[in-house]
């Protein structure tokens, strides 16, 4: 049996002459975080419609625990749990109408209904909120609700397009706390933003869009090979007696892509993922080591060198 | 228990029950339907107090306890505040909800359109509740004033409840084909006509679509009332207008079930949304054309139906609109042959058998002309939906168009069949072996012709045949330029009764009238050929009802212009198929995953 949630295979869609989305295939297994990322205009709402049956792609087929969206659009939507990036909702109902809206909505019993929207609130940090009236919830909480509604009738697969929009630092680390439970719960879970850090923090996996396509996918340090960007910085400061000394002896070792001293600093490009082997090049030569640091290359380094700013 | 459970279940489960019980339980509510509702019963009584002393008032108090006659009163305004009220609560269902990606949200909890439909419907019964709360002040002083009978009052009461179920279903029926609004409107126009004529005494009602035939059964017995049929009893009222409201509750039932056509997403749309090239500037003029600005939303709905409906749609859709057509048709057929067959002891001998075969005739071609008439309407589809491809029968896909023509041509057959063969199989095995015949030799006119009772079963029939496939392919050819096909049959039916049926036949009526002067003798020559255009003056001349001097006139003018009317359709609808048919482009092949 497969462990694959989502199976996006080969998909492209078109709106008159414009190419949405072109030949893109993308996996998420179960318990794992994809995150989509994409200038405006990439395509990723449009491959998110596409996988939450609300749009039917040209060619390919998108698979969601083995049903087709083309074939079986009402079995895959018990299986999924879709929060788009718009609140819809009519806006003079509390909490807890719009939750049991959408429980009969899902089929659920009464008695399901009840304890379901016990669980999701409390996940969601709404509880004690039930009557309040949806009008008069902040964004971040409306978002809580989104969520919530979303996962009331217990979705295997989440899409999430653009939850963290319009929400502030606390609300954000709060939301990406629940995205992560939710993950660790076996739930996979496919995620689009521009906030990149976000993205960085909880996806296993990450895709970047652009113009309708594919530019790349992977973890961060598939991502940075794939960009180019695996080379990482290291930033070494020695006494001024050792410099020239250091510079010398790291140059000859393998792996430093360059050396060069700057303000005092001997500034190292490698190519290689550990840096324990400059270390002990120093210490061989004796040289005392007042500071080290590292730096990897952002997701955000990633995605402005791999994309050029086209939109379809 | 189960089913009780299961009953209340449907209401206790409607995703809108709890938002319409919190929406019936404010001031603004209960205040506004207190004062409609108290307002429709003091217009209903406000006649009658106006002139206390009139002959018809007196006999009506004379004859029935007023507290009878008010309880009538209340449940008479309570149908007549139904009818406003229902559709105008349901005009927004559709329109209501139409916020950000709310309709995504609904479409994605999998809910079919018929659960989402019924809690609409199931949440009237609150509104209901909610009248007939108000109305308590006025129940207790109907009991106080006496009189009531209790199983009658019950049955009224069941019967304004069952009319309040089906004005809702039929609300969200119409909704369904077109702009709320105008369904709303209709509604409401056509049921308080319904509710006009089932107040009027009729000998039999026919009108059993209102609770009012019932309601007005006690009226009509206490004050004597001739016209009516005095062996009917209540419960015979009761259980006609039960019968007649819930099958049209049923009706609307299965075309909730069935959904329009264009809830049909195409393989390569988004629900209808962009298609080709051009069609988002299409989409800016569709705003302003309020039947089918809504298509999409609908299309969200009907993509939660069962797999299996879906493989065996066209089958489905088609065979029940047969299956509505030749049930009723064969039923008329039956009553008509076993109500003949009753009378042919009584006709032996009788001076009046030609005349009887002469309505046999009639009833025959009447039961031909209706059932192509409304063949014609259910076998066409307009613009939007004619060459949309659906799955037959596992799968197999056949164009609306094919199905269409498939539907229209089997009723053609059977209807044509029937009105020839039964008359013949009839004079076979009826009145033959009874010595009688529905072919009588000689049928005597006032100008001493015959007529020849075969010539009228066989060529009026085919005569009615033509005139419908003539409509049809009118009706087609039409379709294909609109978007509602109501319109079209509008369209349809006044070019060929105005132009084909009744402008010639009134030629004919003139030249008729000019035969007299011979000074307009020329006139005749030309008016007689046209007035044979009509199929009317067709069929006048073989029952030899037509003047004299038509009857010796040719029949080719009536087949000249039909068949030109059917050659300029199937080169229009050509024409116009082979523009409309890049609408419908072949879905993109699908990528099989190696």
């Amino acid at each position: 049996m497969t462990t694959l949630a989502v199976d996006i295979d080969n998909v492209t869609k078109t709106y008159d002459e414009l190419i949405a989305v072109q030949n893109v295939s993308l996996q998420v297994p179960r318990g794992s975080t994809l995150g989509l990322i994409g200038p405006n205009g990439a395509g990723k709402t449009t491959l998110l419609r596409i996988v939450s049956t609300l749009a039917r792609p040209d060619i390919g087929d998108v698979r969601i625990e083995g049903k087709s969206v083309r074939e079986d659009p009402r079995g895959v939507r018990r299986h999924l749990g879709f929060m788009p990036a718009e609140f819809g909702c009519p806006r003079n109902v509390t909490i807890e109408e719009y939750l049991d809206y959408f429980g009969c909505m899902y089929g659920l019993t009464p008695d399901d209904r009840r304890q379901r929207m016990r669980d999701v609130c409390e996940l969601t940090d709404l509880s004690g909120r039930e009557h309040v009236y949806v009008k008069g919830l902040s964004t971040g909480n409306r978002q809580r609700l989104l969520l919530a509604k979303t996962l009331l009738h217990d979705p295997s697969v989440l899409i999430l397009d653009e939850p963290a929009s319009g929400l502030d630092p606390r609300a954000r680390n709060e939301l990406r706390a629940i995205i992560k439970t939710l993950a660790s719960l076996g739930k996979a879970i496919i995620i689009s933003s521009h906030i990149l850090p976000d993205i960085e923090d909880i996806s296993d996996r990450i895709g970047i869009l652009e113009a309708g396509q594919l530019v790349l996918q992977g973890d961060l340090t598939t991502l940075r090979a794939q960009s180019g960007t695996a080379r990482r910085t290291i930033r070494l400061r020695v006494t001024s007696d050792d410099i020239q000394r250091a510079a010398e002896a790291i140059r000859s070792l393998n792996g430093v892509a360059s050396c060069d001293i700057r303000d005092q600093n001997i500034v190292i490009t490698s190519d290689e993922p550990n840096s324990n082997y400059l270390l002990a090049a120093l210490l061989e030569h004796d040289i005392r080591v007042l500071q080290f640091s590292e730096n990897e290359t952002n997701l955000e380094e990633i995605f402005m060198r791999s994309t050029a700013g086209k939109v379809t | 228990m189960n089913a009780a459970r299961r009953f209340f279940g449907l209401f206790r489960n409607s995703p809108t029950f709890d938002r319409d019980r919190a929406n019936l339980i404010s001031g603004f509510t209960v205040g506004t339907t207190a004062l409609v509702l108290n307002t429709a019963i003091l217009i209903m009584v406000l006649p009658l107090m106006m002139d206390p002393n009139d002959s018809d008032f007196r006999t009506l108090t004379q004859n029935i306890e007023f507290g009878q006659l008010l309880a009538l009163i209340l449940m008479g305004g309570s149908t007549v505040f139904a009818t406003m009220l229902i559709p105008m609560r349901l005009g927004t269902v559709f329109m209501g909800p139409r916020i950000g990606r709310y309709f995504d949200q609904i479409v994605l909890s999998g809910i079919t359109p018929l659960r989402f439909l019924i809690g609409k419907v199931t949440s009237q019964n609150l509104f209901l509740a909610l009248a007939l709360f108000l109305l308590l002040p006025w129940f207790v002083l109907v009991l106080a004033l006496g009189g009531l009978e209790g199983p009658v009052f019950v049955g009224n009461l069941i019967l304004v409840w069952l009319y309040c179920m089906m004005l809702a279903m039929v609300m969200l029926w119409l909704s369904l084909h077109m702009n709320e609004i105008l369904a709303m409107l209709m509604l409401m126009f056509v049921f308080a006509i319904f509710c006009g004529l089932g107040c009027a005494p009729f000998p039999v009602q026919p009108f059993v679509v209102t609770p009012f035939p019932a309601l007005m059964h006690s009226v009509y017995t206490a004050v004597g009332a001739t016209d009516i049929d005095s062996t009917q009893t209540y419960f015979s009222a009761f259980a006609s207008c039960a019968m007649g409201m819930s099958v049209i509750t049923c009706m609307a039932f299965a075309g909730i079930y069935l959904g329009p056509l264009y809830g049909i997403v195409r393989d390569n749309s988004t629900f209808g949304e962009v298609v080709k090239p051009g069609d988002s500037r299409r989409k800016r003029r569709f705003r302003f054309r309020l039947h089918i600005q809504r298509p999409s939303e609908i299309a969200f709905f009907y993509e939660n139906r069962g797999n299996t409906f879906r493989r065996h749609e066209g089958l489905v859709r088609w065979g029940t609109t047969m299956a509505c057509l030749l049930l009723p048709v064969a039923l008329a057929w039956t009553l008509f042959v076993s109500s003949y067959f009753r009378m042919v002891p009584t006709v032996i001998g009788n001076s009046w058998q030609e005349w009887w075969a002469a309505q046999f005739h009639v009833f025959c071609h009447v039961f031909h002309g209706f059932a192509l008439v409304i063949a014609v309407f259910l076998f066409s589809h307009a613009r939007n939906t004619t060459y949309l491809q659906l799955p037959v029968l596992f799968g197999w896909k056949a164009k609306v168009a094919h199905l269409d023509w498939i539907g229209f041509v089997l009723i053609l057959f059977l209807s044509t069949t029937a009105a020839i063969g039964v008359p013949l199989v009839f004079n076979l095995v009826v009145a033959a072996p009874n010595e009688t015949t529905v072919f009588p030799e000689m049928y005597v006119h006032d100008g001493g012709n015959t007529v020849d009772f075969v010539r009228v079963s066989i060529e009026g029939t085919l005569a009615l045949s033509v005139a419908a496939v003539t409509g049809y392919l009118l009706q087609r050819t039409i379709c294909l330029y609109t978007w509602l096909k109501s319109a079209a049959i509008l369209i349809v039916a006044m070019f060929y009764v105005g132009f084909v049926c009744v402008i010639p036949a009134v030629v004919g009526i003139f030249s008729y009238e000019m035969l007299r002067y011979p000074q307009y003798a020329a006139f005749r020559d030309v008016a007689i050929p046209v007035a044979a255009i009509s199929p009317f003056v067709f069929l006048m001349n073989l029952y030899k009802e037509s003047p004299q001097e038509w009857h010796g006139v040719s029949k080719l003018p009536f087949y000249v212009v039909h068949s030109v009317i059917m050659v300029a359709c199937v080169l229009l609808m050509w024409r116009r198929s082979r523009r409309l048919q890049l609408d419908y482009p072949e879905p993109p092949v699908k990528e099989v995953r190696s």
